[in-house]
Formats: C-alpha cells, structure tokens, sequence
C-alpha cells in the first residue's frame, strides 16, 4: 500500500504544477494579444522614423554631425532588452549568446546598458563588459520617458567621445511560433545608406534632385529628429522583444503542459496496476490461508 | 492635392489625401500645400491643423495637439511624427484645463535649467491641447 500512497502524491503534486503552468500559458496568450497590435504601430513609427533619418541622412549638414560619420575607434555601447520573468523558454539565453558572441568581436572592452531583471542579473557577474547600467520593472507598451535617461546618456558619451557605436540586441517578433535575436545599429546613422545597394542608387536618383531646406536650424532639426528616432527604435525593440517573450511563454508553458499530462497519465496506469497488484495479493494470500486451514 | 501621414507613438493618426496642412515650427506656423519645397523641421509644441479639400472652410479643419516632433516635406507628401499626438476626439477641456494648471505649478517650481525647460515644453503641450478642446467646442456648437 505504501507504493499507491507514493504514486498518489507525485500525481497530486504534478497536477499542482499542471495548473500554474495552464494559468502562465493563458495569460501569456493574452498579453501577447495585446502587444503583438503595438508591434504594428511601433513599426509603422520606426519605418517613418528612419525614412526621415535617411532623408537627413543624405544631407551636406548631416555627414559634418558625429552622429553620422563612420564608427569611431571607440568601444561600442550594447543596449540588451531581456524580460523580468523567467518561464520563457529559451528567451534570455538566445540574448546572452548574441551579446556574448559580438562582445567577442569588439576590440575594446563593451559597455551595456541592460533593460530586464534577468539580464541585469546575468551581466552583473560578468566578465569581459562594463555594465553602466540596468533598468527593471519596465512595462510591455511602455511610455516614451522610460528610455529618456538612457538616450541623455548616449548624448552625453558620444560628446564625450567615451563611445564610437551604439546596438540594440533584442528579440524580433516574427509570429507566436518564430521570433528572431537580432542586432541593431543605433549609431553611427550612416548603415542607412550602405544597407543595400540597388536600392540605394535609385534613391539616390531621386534624392539628388532633392534639397532639402531645414528650418529653422540644422542643430535644432538634428537634435529633435535623433530624439524622435532613438525613441521610436528603442520602442520599437521593447515592444517586439516582449511580444517575443510572452509568445515563447506562452510555448514552453504549452509543452510544459502537455509533459505534465503525460506523466499524469503514466503515473496514474503506475498507480491502477499497483493497487490492482496489491489487491491481488491479497486474494491470494486469503485463499491460500484458506486452502491451508482447510488441509 | 498633398499626401499627408501623421504617425505617433501609438500608431497612425492621419493618412490620407489633404489640401492643407498647417505646421507650427519653431520659426512659426508654416502652411505647406502641394509643391512646397523640400523641407525638414523641428515642430514646436501646439495645435497642427489640416484642410482636406480646396474649398473647406476653417471650421472643417481637422486638428491635432503635438508635444514637437519631427516634420519631411518633399513636395508630395508630408510626413510628420511627434512621440505624442493628440485627437480632437481624444482631448478634454476639463483635463486639458487641470494639465494646464499643473504644467504652471511646474514651471514656477522648477529649480534647474533643465526641468524649467521640460516644464516649458509641458506647458505649450497643455495649452495646445486646451486650445484643441476649444476649437472641438467652437464645432459643436
């Protein structure tokens, strides 16, 4: 009897786990409902934002502006967005392994500015990068301030000339089932115009005709349209990357659901043929008490 | 006829067809109709407005409260995004009228160069969501 007792509550406790895992893949469905409409509109944004940043781009004023000549031999600043929770497969380790792997390619040391319990967690121990600094607790759809202490701080370091690049290492929401880790560069602005080729030469076509005017001063133009632009790419990022996290939520709680389901079930045939086992020793050993009084 | 597209943080507010479109810059309200020429600007805080046909009157504009932003002419079309932009649906003169108070309370207790300047910003902000409201009452009527 002691075995079905065993058996019994390893059932109980899985069942237990069944249902957190259940409750985790519901809501980690719905909020994925919910951000995955905000990936639109953060993209549609960020599309308008870079189309203006090209457009600048090309500009005589432009190429003259740090911001857009080629990357300075200076350590590049990696901005990391990881998710607060865990329980989401495969989420923040497919971060760590791209940002490890280019923080092996860099020249100098890497500065990083993390977003996310679980990355500031994981880049506080380690070596090899200089952690400026970690922001937690930040919201799904968050509020464009969030990121304002971060861009004075990009302002400041690439004055100071302390940094030669900037890159956005997050995750892209592709569909529930596919999301990508990608890297973006921030800064230096001049990948807009050697992202590819063929295209570029049309555009460029038509942008030799156009001149444009900026009013009222460059500077002023400048300033306002590299706030708008590394507010509407560092949004962009946050909201695709928690997209990304619930959706693979969502995933490993669905599989972690179904592996509880199927050792429910191979626990409970455990515990029938047990019990079935114990009872027929009993019979037997009834009938053969039986048979030996009778003799 | 212009092409014009107004995005904002939370999504595309305006994309359509328009005759008119008035911006207020930092070097004052610019009126852009088609075959402007190619222009880049920084908006300031206030009330953007857009005439859709030739013939409407200044009551059948359509208005909009932005906080700044960003604003491309290239004679064809207008493309201008701000990271806060407000609809004359969405805006209300009671809460337009108590961000303007706090906005003032702001201003007069900045203590640094810095948040007098944010406090500023805040301010028009407000004050061009209040003048909004307005202009949605003026309609109405």
């Amino acid at each position: 009897m002691a075995q079905t007792k065993i058996i019994q509550r390893r059932i109980r406790s899985i069942k237990n786990a069944k249902q957190i895992t259940k409750a985790l893949e519901v809501v980690a469905a719905s909020r994925m409902r919910k951000v995955v409409e905000a990936v639109q509109r953060s993209r549609t944004y960020g599309n308008l934002a870079s189309t203006i940043m090209e457009r600048i781009a090309h500009s005589q004023e432009a190429r003259q502006h740090p911001l857009f000549s080629r990357a300075a031999d200076k350590p590049t600043l990696y901005i990391v967005i990881t998710s607060d929770r865990g329980q989401a497969g495969a989420f923040n380790s497919n971060i760590f392994h791209l940002t490890i792997q280019s923080a092996k390619t860099e020249r100098y040391r890497p500065q990083v500015v993390v977003y996310g319990r679980k990355g500031a967690r994981f880049f506080a121990h380690l070596d090899g990068i200089e952690l400026k600094g970690a922001y937690e607790d930040i919201a799904d759809m968050p509020s464009v301030n969030v990121f304002a202490p971060l861009i004075e701080m990009i302002d400041e370091a690439m004055a100071d000339g302390q940094i030669g690049a900037v890159k956005i290492i997050y995750t892209e929401f592709i569909s529930p089932l596919t999301q990508k880790v990608s890297s973006f560069q921030l800064l230096p602005i001049n990948h807009l115009m050697s992202n590819n080729a063929s295209t570029m030469e049309q555009s460029a076509q038509q942008r030799g005709k156009t001149v444009y005017e900026f009013e009222p001063e460059i500077k002023d133009v400048l300033d306002e349209a590299i706030k708008l632009y590394f507010e509407a790419k560092l949004m962009q990022a946050r909201i695709e990357s928690a997209a990304s996290e619930h959706a693979m939520r969502m995933v490993a709680m669905g599989n972690a659901n179904r592996n509880a389901s199927d050792l429910i079930d191979a626990l409970t045939l455990e515990l029938n043929a047990t019990r079935q086992a114990a009872i027929t020793q009993e019979i037997a050993e009834i009938t053969g008490g039986a048979e030996a009084i009778a003799a | 006829m212009l092409h014009f597209q107004l995005v904002s943080t939370s999504g595309t507010k305006y994309d359509d067809e328009v005759y008119e479109v008035l911006v207020p810059t930092r070097a004052g309200v610019v009126g852009i109709f088609e075959d402007h020429m190619p222009l880049i600007s920084a908006a300031q805080p206030g009330v953007l407005s857009v005439r859709k046909k030739t013939n409407d009157p200044d009551s059948a504009m359509e208005h909009f409260a932005i906080n700044g932003g960003v604003v491309e002419v290239d004679g064809k079309t207008v493309r201008f995004i701000a990271d806060d932009i407000t609809t004359s649906d969405e805006v209300s003169e009671q809460e337009a009228n108590i961000a303007l108070k706090r906005a003032e309370e702001l201003v007069k207790n900045a203590d640094s160069q810095v948040a007098l300047h944010e406090a500023h910003r805040l301010l028009h902000h407000s004050s061009a969501k209040l003048h909004l409201a307005q202009l949605k009452k003026r309609h109405h009527r």
